[in-house]
């Protein structure tokens, strides 16, 4: 089956006959996605197949992201290039779904690896040290911390990797 | 502030924050703050998450075997991605 990913059409796209399980993402994609895109506040990328590109397989949002430190270290500022603003920028995947009918065959990791990807070449573009989520439910955490995305801290279930880690990554290191 | 107004904070605050009036306000406007914060895509430094934040910048892990041929495998089985 040829498929493609592609940003979020909502005059070519069926996001109403989307489901992937989660009422909550499903809704984000029905009634957010494309409004947020409009504006400009995240992009959502559908994946499609090629000979019928209006039945949605999976989708998944980026956003800029970022992380404010009023106490950063000064050493560290200068280390991360933050000084004043003290604004650590940083790409936020917020939403990820694969069609209940396709799950299992690989589909969910290829929306990782492209929003991996973009995130990496948005990073590249105007900045952003992670890629970051936040994971739905326990299996989607366990999708993710697969991949070496870890929690920062013991109250919190939201997940990190370094944009230099997924760089790394297409070197082919291990 | 009317007196129908600090009555109804008095019993919010004695539903759920013990009677303490200044801390039910403060809990509350916490939880708002938070919510104005993530709408603007912006989040703040815990404590609890400095050092690892910033060891995870400074000095990121190398990728894991899983990461690495996530990025550099080839299509799923019955899929031809177009790029």
């Amino acid at each position: 089956m040829r498929v493609r990913i592609e940003p979020l059409d909502p005059a070519k796209h069926d996001r109403a006959s989307f489901t992937c399980g989660n009422p909550e993402i499903d809704r984000f994609l029905l009634s957010t996605a494309a409004q947020a895109a409009r504006h400009f506040k995240s992009a959502t990328f559908v994946l499609v197949g090629a000979d019928e590109p209006a039945t949605l397989l999976g989708f998944y949002t980026l956003s800029p992201f970022s992380y404010r430190d009023p106490e950063i270290d000064s050493a560290i500022a200068r280390s991360l290039h933050v000084r004043n603003l003290h604004h650590i920028p940083m790409i936020l995947l917020g939403q990820l779904g694969v069609a209940m009918a396709t799950k299992g065959k690989g589909l969910g990791t290829m929306l990782l690896r492209d929003a991996a990807l973009r995130a990496l070449s948005v990073a590249a573009e105007t900045g952003g040290g992670a890629l970051v989520t936040d994971p739905i439910d326990d299996a989607a955490a366990t999708f993710y911390r697969r991949f070496g995305f870890a929690a920062l801290s013991d109250d919190s279930l939201r997940l990190f990797i370094a944009m230099k880690t997924l760089a790394a990554s297409l070197k082919g290191r291990a | 502030m009317t007196i129908e107004q600090r009555e109804l904070l008095d019993r919010a605050a004695f539903l759920e924050g013990g009677g303490d009036i200044s801390r039910f306000v403060a809990d509350a406007a916490l939880r708002a703050a938070k919510t104005v914060i993530e709408e603007h895509n912006v989040a703040i430094v815990t404590d609890g998450m400095r050092g690892r934040l910033y060891s995870l910048l400074l000095d990121p892990p190398e990728p894991n075997a899983a990461l690495v041929e996530l990025m550099t495998a080839a299509d799923p089985e019955g899929f031809e991605f177009e790029r």
